[in-house]
């Protein structure tokens, strides 16, 4: 499996990606929220789709590559996004945030661009209880996104 | 100013209490209860002894003291005999890995005997006693003035009852952590908002010292009340003991969902009475409140709803009587707001209500009633302090565009969404109310290289609380903010602050930093040292004194302390605040008038904060709140059937999405409080309350219907408008 551009050592095809990324890989920036696909705490990109990696299983997996939170910046180079995040208060708690960042990057690597509706699609899937989701749309904007409606 | 802590967030660096571990860690699991009521009757192990990689198995009968609770102690760290709610905890197993866990689990017998479920808190009053002392928790009353004779003569009369619904915090991270025992001491890694307490309630269940338990609370994937009382730490702690090796419990959403605190939904009814000149002359609240099984912080609960339920109004004669009362359905405890919402939306939909009887402009309506400082309560006739601005939070709503547009806006609505615009206002007392004991503490200490580091709590829950106290640092001392350090939510480190709760971190925590600050400056100023500072030095010379470390604790300000007209005993029984913050909004709604959904469009907040210590602090709280609170008015009911929750998924409990967020321009109103740090005063609360009767007086004005009941979904605006033989 590739993850963040790196090989790694595959583990039991019936393992949920989530649990394989923060307890055999140490990638602990993916969270459980809920364990069903409702929250998007656990967003990962796989072959750059961001999806719930509490509903993947390794064996799902194949030789898809799989970017993580940890493989989009880190603290002395942060990937826009994450800046824009951190300029636009746009986290509080940060339990949501590693789910937000990699939902957005993802779509900011398909589209620098995107108008309202591309990025409502791209977060809707990212709950988060602190912010009311406004600073989001500041920080996507600053990152090159269209207005919000 | 950007939090600290951000850049790890982002990154995905941030490591909360739940991510961590630790070598040779064992995985705990929780033995639930499949019955919401009945008894216990015999627990079998045996069969779950086998399972390889188990380590401990635990009953009530290996806690030495199974009494939990924080105000009253009426729940059980696990079930002895009488189970109270669908998920009640009757054992605790560790095993080497999470599926032997699991299977532990999964192989203990129990025996069970149902009793008929208590579901329904009026009914509850005279129906089986879930504990001794009966169903009634508390009877909670006060009057002043005849509201009876007051309501006769009144010119116009309000007489509604509402009902607020069950809300689940949903907090991102559902919670958990790790506990261990070595050489005789415990520490407890479990985020939570009163590190002092859980201390405490592991000692005690442990037969330990409090001296013996280190309490790591920080950094938490967000609280709002959720993760301050509960046995999850007691827990670890248990089975940290018992194996003698580190235990991780990290609670799933369905555990959580279940079992977890949940905001009290209330009944009330309200009778308002006003003279022809639109002041309020009478108030009648009676709220009946449920409670669920265990007591949590219903007592406090219920007397916060009694100091709210008048509002920021003057009333001539008003009564409350509120009564919390035990039930099998979900676990009322703290959620932010902590029983305002409930009342304030019985309270402001009434007199939304009669300003359309009248014929009167809302706002105008609260003109005529808005307290404003040094008017007496309209419950208890304490002072209201100078820094109270509600009636400036007011005109700021009724001058912005969205308010005075808001019929030119309503009629170019197209297709099939009608359009209304609402207005409510409300206050929240900040910190614990008198004679609560409420204090904060810090401790200060300059090193010999001039580094300065404090150690201050409530610690930080999602609002970034070590920013605030950073920047008060950085300002009395003139250093940057980037060389303030800032310690919290250590109970090792960190002296004894009180709870991130009540709003009172940044008023109660962020004044203890400034008086140490002020002390510690004090100091050095006595050095007389030559300009520019030389801080190392100042620091070598203070070491060298004994003068290099502060320590102070701050009395939140009481009431009393104003010369309040009020008696010491009805201090300590209604523990009215000194301090207010209030907050008023407006709501644009759009109703579909075929299918009844509410769109929240956008929102005006203005808030009186006293003085923004971080505005962006502020203003994330409010944002936050609003959000949280439109959740609840129109999205957000936990349900139950027979007290078998049918709510127990994200799928099926839904809060507000990216999707769901209105435009929200939120107005400081600032100014000086002064006995806050800078004139600061808590509002992460307050910002919560008037949103769902502003909703509920949009939709009013968008489509006709008057919301009694909450949350305001598709099929109950629907059946509003267009009748239906089935109950809304």
């Amino acid at each position: 499996m590739r993850v963040n551009g790196q090989l790694a050592e595959t583990g039991p095809s019936e393992e949920r990606l989530l649990d394989f990324l923060r307890e055999r890989l140490g990638l602990t920036g993916a969270k459980e929220g809920c364990g069903m696909g409702e929250c998007g705490a656990c967003t990962v990109l796989m072959e750059g789709e961001a999806v719930c990696s509490c509903l993947v299983l390794v064996g799902q997996v194949g030789d898809a590559s799989i970017v993580t939170v940890e493989g989009l910046g880190a603290p002395e180079l942060l990937h826009p996004f994450q800046q824009a995040v951190v300029d636009a208060h746009a986290t509080q708690c940060g339990f949501c945030t590693p789910g937000v960042v990699v939902s957005v990057a993802g779509l900011l690597m398909k589209d620098p661009h995107p108008e309202p509706d591309a990025v409502l699609q791209a977060i809707e899937g990212n709950l988060c209880r602190c912010t009311g989701y406004a600073p989001i749309f500041q920080a996507v904007e600053a990152a090159g996104a269209a207005p919000r409606l | 100013m950007p939090s600290r802590g951000a850049e790890k967030a982002v990154t995905g660096s941030l490591e909360f209490l739940t991510d961590k571990r630790l070598p040779g860690m064992l995985h705990g699991r929780i033995v639930r209860s499949p019955i919401a009521h009945g008894w216990l009757r015999n627990i079998d192990v045996e069969p779950a002894l086998a399972i390889s990689g188990l380590r401990v198995i635990m009953t009530a009968k290996d806690v030495p003291d199974n009494r939990h609770g924080l105000i009253v102690q009426d729940q059980p760290v696990l079930v002895e005999d009488r189970i109270r709610q669908l998920g009640d905890p009757l054992a605790l197993v560790a095993a080497e890995t999470v599926s032997a866990a699991a299977a532990a689990v999964a192989a203990i017998r129990f025996e069970v005997e149902a009793l008929p479920v208590v579901d329904d808190p009026e009914l509850a009053l005279d129906g089986l006693p879930l504990h001794d002392s009966g169903n009634l928790l508390m009877d909670f009353r006060h009057e002043h003035g005849d509201v009876e004779k007051a309501l006769t003569t009144a010119a116009v009369m309000v007489d509604r009852t509402v009902q607020t619904p069950t809300q689940e915090h949903v907090c991102l991270e559902p919670g958990g952590g790790v506990g261990e025992f070595r050489d005789g001491l415990v520490t407890i890694w479990y985020g939570n908002q009163l590190p002092g307490f859980v201390r405490h309630q592991v000692a005690k269940a442990l037969g330990l010292d409090p001296e013996d338990v280190r309490v790591i609370s920080n950094p938490v994937g967000g609280a709002f009340g959720s993760k301050a009382d509960g046995p999850v730490p007691v827990f670890l702690a248990l089975l940290a003991r018992a194996s003698n090796r580190p235990v991780r419990i990290v609670l799933s959403r369905e555990e959580v969902m279940l079992t977890g605190a949940k905001r009290h939904p209330y009944r009330v009814r309200t009778r308002l009475g006003l003279d022809s000149d639109g002041r309020i002359v009478a108030l009648d609240t009676d709220a009946l409140a449920d409670v669920g099984p265990y007591a949590s912080f219903s007592p406090s609960v219920l007397k916060v709803s009694a100091e709210a339920s008048t509002g920021p109004y003057r009333i001539e004669n008003a009564r409350f009587v509120g009564r919390a009362v035990y039930t099998n359905n979900g676990n009322g405890g703290a959620f932010r707001g902590f029983g305002v919402p409930q009342v304030a939306f019985a309270l402001e939909t009434a007199l939304n209500v009669a300003a359309k009887q009248m014929g009167l402009d809302p706002v105008e309506l609260r003109r005529r009633n808005l307290l404003r400082p040094g008017d007496p309560h309209g419950l208890y006739g304490h002072v209201i302090g100078d820094g109270f601005r509600v009636a400036e939070a007011v005109e700021a709503v009724a001058a912005h565009r969205w308010w005075r547009e808001k019929v030119e806006w309503q009629n170019q609505a197209r297709g099939p969404w009608s359009r209304g615009t609402g207005f409510a206002a409300a206050l929240k007392g900040v910190g614990y109310g008198s004679r609560r004991g409420d204090k904060s503490a810090a401790r200060l200490a300059i090193g010999t290289d001039g580094s300065i580091r404090i150690w201050a709590g409530p610690n930080h829950t999602g609002q970034s609380i070590e920013t605030a106290y950073a920047q008060i640092a950085a300002d009395v001392l003139d250093r940057p903010y980037e060389e303030i350090d800032v310690v919290v939510g250590d109970t090792e480190l960190v002296p004894e602050a009180g709870s991130c709760a009540a709003s009172r971190s940044t008023y109660a925590g962020g004044s203890a930093v400034l008086s140490a600050c002020r002390e510690l400056k004090k100091r050095i100023d006595e050095l007389q040292l030559p300009e520019p500072l030389d801080w190392a030095e100042a620091g070598r010379q203070l070491s060298r004194s004994g003068r290099a470390l502060v320590e102070v604790v701050y009395d939140v300000p009481d009431v009393a302390d104003l010369g309040a007209n009020l008696v010491a005993d009805d201090l300590d029984r209604l523990s009215p605040h000194r301090i207010y913050g209030s907050a008023a909004q407006l709501a644009r709604v759009e109703v579909n008038r075929y299918t009844g959904e509410v769109h929240v469009t956008e929102v005006v907040c203005a808030v009186d904060c006293g003085i923004a210590v971080n505005p962006a602090g502020v203003i994330g709280q409010t944002e936050g709140g609003i959000v949280q609170g439109l959740g609840w008015a129109t999205m957000e009911e936990f349900k139950l059937a027979q007290g078998v929750p049918t709510t127990r998924s994200l799928e099926t409990y839904l809060i507000p999405t990216a999707a769901d967020s209105p435009h929200i321009d939120t107005i400081l109103i600032e100014g000086g409080e002064t006995t806050g740090p800078y004139g600061a005063k808590g509002i992460a609360e307050v910002v919560l309350v008037p949103i769902a009767p502003a909703i509920a007086a949009a939709i009013e004005d968008a489509v006709g219907v008057t919301t009694d009941r909450l949350p305001a979904t598709p099929e109950r605006i629907y059946r509003l408008m267009h009748g239906s033989v089935l109950s809304a």
